[in-house]
This record gives C-alpha cells, structure tokens and sequence, in this order.
C-alpha cells in the first residue's frame, strides 16, 4: 500500500501493511544501514559504559575542606613538600 | 488514519538519538576532565604549596636596596593585563599595614579571581602585625576555602615570632593547611622562642600526623640555622616522634650543606638513620640519583624501604 504525500510515494508501516507490499528499493538499504548504525552506536555506547576506566581517586587539593581530605594522601601530600617523614 | 508512519519512525529514532546523546553527556565530561588533567602531574597532587617563605617575599618596589620604583594604582591601571594584576598585588601589599581598606578596595580591581583571593590573603598577613581583627575579617570574607585556609596561615607565620598561642590559634583554621601551619608556625617560633615552641608539641594535640610534624618543624627550621641546636631540640621531643624531628634536622641541614649534614647524622646514635633519610628526602629534589645511593646505604630496613619509596616516587 502507498499513499502519495508530496508527490512521493513512501511505504507505510502501520501493523498490517508491512506484509502485504515490498519496500521501495532504494529505502531498504538506506533503512537496513541506519538500523545498523543504530544498533552499532548503541552496543558501543554499553561497552563504553561497561569498559570505562574507575574513577580516579581524589586529589588532595585545597578547595576541599581539612575533614574531606583521606589522612594518608594528606600525608603523601605533607611528605612530598618536606613536612614529614 | 492518515498518519504518515515513516515520518514517525525517523521521529522515534531521532528522538532516541538525542536522547542519548543528553544521557552521555556527564560521562563525556567526566572522560574530558580525565584527559584534561595529566594524573600524576605535580600540581594535579598538591593544587597549592604553602608558603613558607611568604614572610620574606617583597613585593616589586616595596623596601630593600636599589631604588626601586614606588608602585602606584594608576601606573598599574595603564599596564598589559597580564601583568597589571600582579602590580595590583603588589600596590595592595604596599598599603596594606597603613591603610587595610584601601589595600581591599585595589585587591577588588584584581581581575583572575584566583589571584584577587591571594591578593586579599596577603593584604590580611601584611596587616596581621598591626591590627589582628582587620586580618581576621578579611581572612573571613574569602569566598574559596583554599584562600581562606591560605590566608589564616599567613596570618599564623606573621605572628609566629610574637605571639605564639594566636599563631597556633591561626592554625585551627587553615583548613587544609592546619598541618602545614603547625609546622611552619611552630618552626618560626623555635628561632626565637624554643621553650614557646617545645610547648606547643608536647601538648601532643591531634593525631599522630598533626603531633609528629609538629616535631618536624622543630627540628627542621632550627637545623637550617645549626644543626646541634636542632639537635638538642630534638632530643626533647616525644620518644614517638624523635626520628621525624631528626629527619626535618636532616633536611633542613641538608638544604645548605648535604656533605656536612652526612658527616653530622653519623654521630646522632639511633637516629642517624633518620637524619640520612632526612638529607636523602632534600636531595631528591636536585641530586635524585645521589638521594636514591644514600636512601640504598641506610641500615635501618623499614627507613630505607620508606626512603626509597620517596626518592623514587
């Protein structure tokens, strides 16, 4: 079943139309790789996701207040500028 | 129906790819802080050295020999931006012990927010000398808690020499800094007031980080001026924390004659492993293969294992 809009005919997909009528030849594959696309972008989207490198652990800078900072990287911190051993 | 079902498919995949696209969006920020900022990178660990020298710096054109220009407001008004926020500064530090207000009121006209914060913290150390309140408040009124943190550590080392328990007090609230001023306040006043300072420690107040560097700056700030006086210092330390009074001994010893410092670390009995690691710690910094030999030669194994894992670090 076509329906003209614009002069152009396009294929509806509407339950009960797709199997009874061929898609236009020069749609299908401009459908096929789009899906494709889609599928693609969104499979690698997850694996980014899945794959993503943890969370680096928190600088000790100074805009995070004395009780924020892990005791042992202040340390490092402090051992690093000649303030402890 | 008339509804045109093509239409509406290219709308429901549009619509799913910007979805999508507004669902990645905090992750691609967060990845782009990753690559923005090199881990491991100095400045990435510690975002803001304090200052312990701050008392000495001069700002241009303020004392000392030579002739140097006064700076004024309008000569730094007609100067390249880059620059003109550092006359600011400077004009700020210049006026800062006569007139604070003024001082605040040209530290407003600094441009970077970053430096117009240190522009105040310094107008607040200049004045702490002359008139304690004007700093406080102004220490008070910076928004960012590093600046804060900065300036009331400022305002400790300007105070350091005269009146210990306020310097001490100062520390309490220099947030990040509280350790660091400790150390540095309690440092400064050794040089002149030892007894003042020995008091201070062995108060023993906080925990083991707080109370042993507390010692540290002891033993480190009186070697840079003799180390046998650092040492006798030391030797009234807590037990506990005796090796890292030794080690700030060696590091500050170290910091004008390393090859000296050695020869004097061999005759500290038990603690001359401490002492080495000390100078080891100093050298990292200009000889790291000579610190990394004599972090190899210590005896005591934990001390060479931690010195090791410094040099190398």
């Amino acid at each position: 079943m076509y329906r003209k809009r614009g002069g152009m005919a396009i294929r509806g997909f509407l339950p009960g139309e797709a199997d009874h009528a061929k898609v236009p030849s020069m749609r299908k594959p401009v459908l096929v790789a789009f899906g494709t696309l889609l599928a693609l972008a969104s499979t690698g989207a997850m694996a980014w996701w899945k794959l993503r490198p943890a969370d680096p652990p928190p600088a000790p800078t100074a805009e995070r207040g004395y009780d924020d900072i892990q005791r042992d990287e202040y340390e490092r911190w402090m051992q690093d500028l000649g303030y402890t051993e | 129906m008339r509804t045109p079902p093509f239409v509406l498919l290219c709308l429901a995949c549009f619509g799913a790819l910007l979805g999508l696209r507004f669902a990645l969006e905090p992750l691609s920020a967060r990845v782009a802080a990753v690559f923005a900022e090199p881990r491991g990178a100095p400045e990435a660990v510690m975002a803001l050295p304090p200052k312990p020298e701050g008392l000495d710096a001069k700002p241009p054109g303020e004392g000392g020999e030579g002739g140097a220009a006064l700076l004024t407001l309008e000569a730094c008004e007609a100067m390249a931006k880059d620059v003109r926020d550092v006359c600011l500064q400077a004009v700020a530090r210049q006026s800062a012990a006569r007139d604070p207000d003024h001082a605040v009121d040209v530290c407003a006209k600094v441009a970077d927010a970053e430096l117009r914060e240190e522009c105040n913290a310094d107008v607040a150390e200049t004045v702490a000398p002359v008139d304690r309140a004007v700093g406080e408040r102004i220490c008070e009124g910076l928004s960012t808690v590093k600046w804060r943190g900065q300036c009331h550590f400022g305002m400790g080392l300007a105070l350091a020499e005269t009146d210990v328990p306020y310097a001490v007090g100062r520390c309490e609230r220099a947030e990040a800094f509280r350790d660091f001023c400790r150390h540095d306040v309690v440092g400064e006043a050794a040089l002149v007031d030892l007894e003042a300072a020995v008091a201070v420690c062995a108060k023993e107040e906080g925990d083991a980080l707080t109370r042993k560097t507390c010692w540290h700056g002891i033993g480190k700030y009186l070697a840079r001026r003799s180390a046998p006086e650092a040492a006798a210092a030391c030797a009234r330390s807590t037990p506990d924390w005796r090796g890292n009074c030794f080690h700030g001994l060696g590091w500050g010893a170290a910091e004008r004659d390393p090859d000296a410092t050695l020869a004097f670390c061999a005759d500290q009995g038990p603690y001359a492993d401490n002492c080495r690691q000390g100078v080891a710690h100093q050298l990292k910094r200009f000889d790291p293969t000579r610190a990394v030999a004599l972090c190899e030669a210590i005896a005591t194994p934990a001390i060479r294992d931690r010195c090791l894992a410094f040099v190398t670090r």
